[in-house]
């Protein structure tokens, strides 16, 4: 069937081919581009129908051909989360993340924790410390170039990046970029020499030379060199895995970091002694909002903790704002993150005062001997008796804490389910995996309790992890919606320009006999028909999704289940 | 988020302006929490939403309380260009915050760009009447020279608190129907002529 039909078509493309060329031989060159776009038109309808056939035949081709077409897809995606496009782009010109000062960085984009580190930075470690540390692609293979780009620019224009930007060669190469992109080594122009000359010297010495140069560093510097050595040597203690050894790091980051392999190796090996406050954590970005209940369990210290963080942020507004980047989405993100910032100081000035009076009859118990600083120990050890309380109390309204919802991905049943799917999924085949993983890091900071659950909580709970899926897929479809509209202006520039080249053409068309308006007609039915087709697996690919929510909810359930 | 603000209404957003130390987060707390505090603390700016009826309508309303101190005036206007309406808060008891109004007043006007922006001019305080220094007169001239109202409050007593805040959201209200208004009868009257054109 599908044969025949080609054959048929090669035989329509002959025919019109010779028309043309027995039609007036007016400008030559003309004729070709003709010929040349229906030549396109019927490959393109070939390749289509080879991949229905192909479909039939064999589903390990399908899955490879998927690839390909994730690749295609992945490309335009570069707009995300609704801020204006002419907007993001100028503000990543304007004011660039990478190849400026490390301070610079920091202050455009950074981590809105304590840790001082640019936000890129902290992603990508992040990134690799989750999935990369046993793979044997770590600083080993070459990343996807459009890929890395699409990566770099999302991070330049301060946008949302989603798990399916992210894998473990892109992540070393935009660590690697970034660093090799500073206008300074990592250990400053000024200590370089100085952290070679100390790296080399003999034992005793060596170390409180190492350490005072490293209490020269600045901030932002100290915190690289850190979390980079400590995250390093994370890689190396995996080489059974990943079989990573200082060589090969060397041959990664060695030109990126301008480090003799004697002091790379020393840093990495003594990062213990030399950093010893320094712990990798995983970066919880602020709340874009606060959950009714959330203000009312969190601890003083979650509280302060968000609090600083929200600040940080607000200071990042106002400086983009002053930059002169005022745009309705920031404006609202500026009152959204000071009414955050206001709730969360209001409710640590409770707190605070709620302990205060309690304290004050106690220090009127103890008043004549111990003066001060017991009444402060009862203080705080009635701070620590008014959480526990808290905490007591708090459960019923709880039941929403969703407890360590382990990565499903690790149930190595998921992928198998997806890949068999996925032959369905030609339009467009969002990777579900890496859905997974984004979910679960989403859900894994919220769980200190294990709630006694009971009906109604576990209604709650379900329903609440619903929501997080559904909106989860909302945000991911919203980036897909982003980045089709993108495409489509490009093609409409591209159709804009095909359209004057091909005026005098049309006209040629205009005289065509009935054999070309016969294949027009059977190209628009075949259109026709595979429109249809393209509808039915859009609907399938909504179903199967729906089913693999059900499926996810149903797998943290259990997870809970068993725990609780 | 956004989505439920939908829902729940319009959203009307108010700033309140005025010196240092008139009564701007006082006035703000009584009305959002029904509270008076009395111990003084230097607001750098914070921001607070609250369900209200306004006439028989749900509406939210987003009230910026800013800095009074000029050490913040930076971040002021960030928030100052997004304000729909501005409660310019003096204190009854103090010239100078009297003064003070009228440089606030230029530079909102600067930022909106707007003769008739939503804007009160609230004398607050009203409660310490033996201790006033700013004449009733002089106020409501000032008022009637900008096209604006003037109340007078007390954020202690609460006296005038809820007034001010839904004369303004009213204020806010209407220009907001007045300005869609407006754009409608752009589009119809654009829709006209575009009818008309056919037609010839």
């Amino acid at each position: 069937m599908h044969h025949l039909r080609s054959v048929f078509w090669k035989e329509k493309e002959e025919k019109a081919k010779f028309k043309l060329e027995s039609k007036e031989k007016l400008k030559d060159d003309k004729k070709e581009k003709v010929k040349e776009e229906k030549k396109e038109k019927v490959k393109e309808k070939e390749k289509e129908k080879d991949k229905v056939k192909e479909k039939d035949k064999e589903k390990i081709k399908e899955k490879d051909k998927d690839k390909k077409e994730k690749k295609l897809t992945k490309i335009p995606s570069t707009v995300t989360s609704g801020v204006p496009f002419e907007e993001i782009f100028t503000l990543g010109v304007a004011l660039p993340i990478f190849g400026v000062p490390l301070q610079q960085s920091v202050e455009r984009a950074r981590c809105h924790d304590d840790t001082g580190l640019p936000l890129v930075v902290r992603d990508s470690i992040d990134y690799l410390q989750a999935h990369g540390l046993k793979s044997n692609q770590i600083y080993r293979s070459e990343p996807d170039k459009i890929k890395l780009q699409q990566l770099r620019k999302l991070y330049t224009d301060r946008g949302a990046a989603f798990p399916y930007h992210w894998d473990i060669p892109v992540a070393c190469a935009i660590l690697k970029n970034f660093i090799s992109e500073l206008p300074e080594s990592i250990l400053t122009q000024e200590l370089h020499g100085q952290f070679e000359q100390a790296a080399a010297i003999a034992e005793p010495q060596r170390e409180s030379a190492v350490v005072a140069l490293i209490g020269r560093l600045p901030q932002h510097n100290h915190a690289l060199v850190a979390w980079l050595c400590c995250h390093l040597r994370a890689v190396l203690d995996n080489e059974q895995y990943n079989h990573v050894n200082i060589q090969t790091i060397m041959t990664s980051l060695g030109p990126a970091l301008g480090m003799s392999q004697n002091l790379l190796a020393y840093l990495i090996a003594n990062k213990d002694k030399l950093f010893p406050d320094v712990k990798l954590t995983r970066y919880v970005p602020p709340l874009q909002s606060l959950p009714a209940d959330w203000i009312d369990r969190a601890s003083e210290s979650e509280l302060s903790t968000e609090l600083g963080k929200q600040e940080s942020l607000l200071r990042q507004i106002h400086a983009e704002m002053h930059a002169g980047f005022i745009t309705a989405a920031r404006d609202h993100q500026l009152w959204e993150a000071q009414r955050i910032v206001t709730q969360l100081k209001r409710k640590l000035r409770s707190v605070q005062k709620s302990v205060e009076p309690t304290s004050l009859p106690s220090q009127h118990l103890s008043v004549d001997e111990h003066q001060t600083i017991p009444s402060i120990e009862e203080t705080n050890a009635q701070t620590n008796e008014q959480t526990i309380e808290q905490e007591d109390i708090t459960p019923t309204s709880q039941s929403c804490d969703v407890p360590d919802v382990k990565e499903p991905s690790n149930d190595p049943t998921f992928p198998v389910d997806f890949e068999s799917q996925k032959p369905q999924e030609a339009v467009f085949p969002v990777e579900f995996e890496d859905t997974f993983a984004f979910e679960a890091k989403e859900t894994e900071p919220e769980s200190q309790e294990k709630p006694k659950l009971s009906e109604k909580e576990l209604k709650v709970l379900r329903l609440q992890l619903e929501n997080a899926e559904y909106l989860q897929l909302k945000s991911l479809l919203q980036a897909k919606i982003n980045s089709e509209q993108f495409e489509i202006v490009k093609l409409r520039s591209h159709v804009a320009l095909k359209n004057k080249q091909d005026n005098l053409q049309n006209k040629e068309k205009d005289n065509s006999s009935q054999e070309d308006q016969e294949l027009k007609q059977k190209l628009m039915k075949e259109n026709a028909m595979l429109e249809q087709k393209r509808l039915n697996l859009i609907n399938q690919i909504f179903q199967e999704r729906v089913a693999c929510v059900q499926l996810k909810i149903e797998l943290a359930m259990n997870e809970i289940m068993s725990k609780s | 988020m956004s989505r439920k603000a939908g829902a729940q209404g319009t959203l009307h957003k108010v700033i309140m302006v005025g010196s240092g130390g008139v009564g701007k987060s006082a006035l703000t707390l009584q009305f959002m929490y029904d509270e008076f505090v009395e111990d003084y603390e230097p607001t750098k700016a914070d921001s607070y939403r609250k369900k209200v009826v306004l006439d028989g309508e749900e509406v939210q309303i987003d009230i910026l309380d800013t800095a009074g101190q000029e050490d913040y005036a930076a971040i002021r206007d960030n928030y100052f260009r997004s304000g729909e309406g501005f409660l310019c808060v003096f204190s009854i008891t103090e010239p100078e915050s009297f003064d003070a109004t009228q440089d606030f007043r230029e530079q909102i006007l600067r930022v909106k760009n707007d003769e008739n922006i939503p804007f009160l001019l609230v004398g607050n305080k009203s409660d310490l009447a033996d201790k006033r220094r700013v004449p009733l007169d002089a106020c409501r001239e000032r008022a009637a020279a900008w096209r604006v109202p003037y109340v007078e409050t007390s954020a202690k007593t609460r006296d005038n608190v809820d007034k001010v805040f839904f004369d303004l959201m009213r204020e806010i209200r209407s220009r907001k129907s007045d300005d869609s208004r407006a754009l409608n009868g752009d589009v119809r009257a654009k829709k006209r002529r575009r009818i008309k054109c056919a037609i010839l």
